[in-house]
């Protein structure tokens, strides 16, 4: 089970680049062989993650979400099966690249620096951390969406700014539908966000003691802010929409940084092992 | 694999031809007094049943396009008569002037059609319509009880050729008109137009094309408006419009999502500051501006302009041209699926005559049969006579089985298959 566990680890990243780039090949030369092969193996891979998260479960004894590096393969696990559904839904390849190519990121990272068990935080093994975590693990996985969304949007605003109608004009879906898609993975993940800290602030004075002051509340707040500020311009038309889409990757890049620097460089009580 | 070269023999008495003229052969003046509309067509249909060489046809008409698709036992008669005959309804004498006109024969003549209905044959390569205009014509045709078997059969397949090409290439990728290019950009602004609304500025040519793909592409509503208010009304009510004074156009701004512009005005007809005005009392709703006009109705600067889109038609007239490099680039592929599919059907075609053949073969025995048993049939009992029945006609089957099992797999053999048919005619005297 170990050695499975170990070979699944680099196996992973793997997966995900020549996914990447499969989906780069169809997104840039639309390969109809290539195209064929995209859901099969997306399958492959997604069921893959699953296995190897499911592995991790059953050897360590515990969620895999006491250290960063965990997360981010749970939180490349959520966005795989989201893009899967999503793929399922809108019947084209054309943004798989992105998110994929997202994933593939954020399983590296973990496969590069994640552990193999060591003393673990009893905390862990309450049923509020696991409902808390999930939250957040979709919550993460819906604003990368969100970011990934937001950003093609910016890509073909720019395209159709200055007339250019190449292979971004001819591939991706259109203008009002990225829009639609950044502003309800926003949304999910907004939700998901408040279930998030909802759980955390009631359950923390009793798991920790009164730590409000932690660098990683502080910045969650600070984010869950930004993605009211995100959603409440959408729906009620406050600014121009490109603002808000910088908005939501500022705030996703400050999700990031919260979740590897702070966790790695400052202290913090979000740390579980 | 192996296309069917036009000079093969086709089945004897089943010969396919096309005669027409198109976008090519004839200039435009020529090709608009030989189009039928679906009445004239539907008599066109009827009048070609009197002529006794022409056993199935097709009429496909099109703006770019007439052609009579037949099926006959003396096709160089039948493509005179049907000559005579299109001449005559339509009071001319074009259909006689070969500069004008094609004809093709079997194979050659299925080639084209499949050729037809993929879009290679088109004005713009790979455009769409013609596979409906097929469809129409066949569809036609049929009502009119003018399609047998192999019409049926070879328009069928062509309409299979022409769903395949547009599924497995990119053959029909990509608006090649500067109107629908316009209406594609949309599409890709604002992906469904069926809650949105258009503001249309002129009411010419380019807005009539531009008029009916909004219309075809299912816009909410369309809003025209024009310096002469009687061409718009005109315009506006072939697609259920609305009319505006020309005045009023800057008005409109705020309801509209797409602006689109082709007049022949001098000035300048929307300034920046209009936009910039209207863009206020409809926050966060993009609007797409296009200017088709030459000089341009549009000042440039709108574009600077937040959630506003500028494109005149140089930019159109590009992703036109990339569009279309993009389709011819598909040439290739296409000409191979046409190639596997004319195959297929050339097959079926060929084996059309072996079945003839083979039913020539079998009343041929019948007969010897039918005669041995009338002539022997009193030399046995009335209880043996069914039995002498049952029996002489195993014999022949059972004679005629290894034959026929050959004589099926002649139709496949492109080279010596005829010959090998006609040895057989040959032996047996036959006809089939």
């Amino acid at each position: 089970m170990t050695l499975l566990t170990e070979l699944l680890t680099v196996l992973l990243p793997l997966c995900y680049a020549l996914l990447t780039a499969t989906y780069a090949v169809v997104f840039f030369r639309d390969e109809p062989g290539m195209a064929r092969i995209l859901k099969p193996f997306l399958s492959i891979t997604l069921a893959l993650h699953a296995l190897y998260i499911a592995l991790r479960i059953v050897l360590f004894r515990h969620l895999p979400l006491a250290t960063v590096f965990e997360s981010f393969a749970m939180i490349g696990l959520a966005l795989a099966f989201v893009y899967w559904i999503i793929e399922r839904i809108v019947r084209t390849p054309s943004t798989g690249m992105f998110v994929l190519g997202l994933v593939f990121v954020f399983q590296t990272v973990s496969s590069a620096f994640i552990g193999h068990g060591g003393a673990i935080n009893p905390v862990l093994r309450s049923p509020l951390f696991g409902v808390h975590t999930t939250a957040a693990v979709i919550g993460y996985a819906a604003f990368a969406l969100s970011a990934v969304y937001g950003t093609l949007y910016l890509l073909l605003y720019h395209e159709l700014k200055v007339s250019r109608f190449g292979i971004i004009y001819a591939r991706l879906p259109s203008l009002g539908i990225l829009a639609a898609m950044h502003e309800w993975a926003a949304m999910v993940g907004l939700a998901s966000l408040t279930v998030t800290i909802v759980i955390g602030m009631t359950w923390l004075p009793r798991a920790f003691g009164w730590a409000f002051t932690d660098p990683k509340v502080l910045l969650t707040v600070t984010i869950w802010l930004l993605y009211v500020l995100v959603v409440l311009g959408h729906r009620l038309g406050w600014g121009s929409r490109v603002r808000i889409i910088y908005i939501s990757i500022f705030g996703f890049i400050l999700l990031v940084f919260s979740t590897l620097v702070v966790n790695l460089w400052l202290h913090s009580f979000h740390a579980f092992t | 694999m192996r296309s069917p070269d036009p000079c093969e023999t086709a089945p004897d008495g089943v010969h396919v031809a096309v005669l027409g003229l198109n976008h090519v052969s004839a200039p435009v003046a020529v090709r608009e007094e030989m189009a039928f509309a679906d009445d004239q067509a539907q008599e066109a249909l009827a009048r070609l049943e009197a002529i006794a060489e022409v056993t199935e046809c097709v009429l496909l008409s099109t703006c770019n396009r007439t052609e009579v698709y037949l099926v006959s036992p003396n096709p160089d008669k039948a493509v005179a008569a049907v000559r005579d005959l299109l001449d005559e309804i339509k009071r001319t004498t074009v259909m006689r002037r070969p500069e004008w006109t094609f004809t093709h024969r079997d194979a050659g003549a299925m080639e084209h059609l499949f050729r037809v209905v993929c879009g290679l044959d088109s004005l713009f390569v790979g455009e769409a319509q013609i596979f409906s205009q097929v469809k129409h014509a066949y569809d036609l045709a049929t009502q009119a009880q003018r399609v047998g078997i192999v019409l049926n059969r070879l328009f069928q397949a062509a309409l299979h050729v022409g769903k395949r090409v547009r599924t497995e290439t990119e053959i029909g990728a990509g608006a090649v008109s500067v109107s629908s290019a316009a209406v594609g950009l949309a599409e890709k602004v604002f992906g469904n137009l069926n809650s949105r609304t258009a503001l249309l500025v002129g009411a010419g040519e380019t807005a009539r094309l531009t008029a009916e793909h909004l219309a075809e592409r299912g816009i909410r509503r369309l809003i025209i408006t024009n310096r002469t208010l009687e061409r718009a009304h005109a315009l506006a009510e072939r697609f259920g419009a609305e009319v505006i004074p020309f005045g009023e156009r800057t008005n409109a701004l705020p309801d509209a999502d797409l602006l689109i512009s082709a007049t022949s005005a001098q000035e300048v007809l929307f300034q920046a500051a209009d936009v910039r005005q209207a863009m206020r009392r409809r926050p966060r709703r993009p609007l797409l501006v296009i200017d088709l006009a030459v000089p341009r109705d549009i000042d440039p600067a709108v574009n600077e302009l937040e959630d506003v889109f500028l494109h005149d038609v140089d930019a159109l007239n590009v992703m036109v041209e990339q569009n279309l490099v993009r389709r011819c680039k598909e040439i290739p592929r296409v000409e191979e699926i046409i190639g596997e599919e004319l195959e297929e059907f050339f097959a079926w075609y060929e084996s059309l005559a072996v079945t003839s053949l083979i039913m020539a073969l079998r009343e041929h025995m019948e007969a010897i049969r039918q005669e041995q048993i009338e002539r022997y049939q009193n030399q046995f009992c009335r209880e043996d006579r069914s039995r002498l029945d049952q029996f002489t006609r195993t014999l022949v089957n059972r004679i005629l089985h290894h034959p026929v099992t050959r004589l099926r797999t002649f139709s496949r053999d492109a080279r010596w298959g005829p010959v090998r048919l006609d040895t057989v005619r040959d032996l047996f005297d036959l006809e089939g």
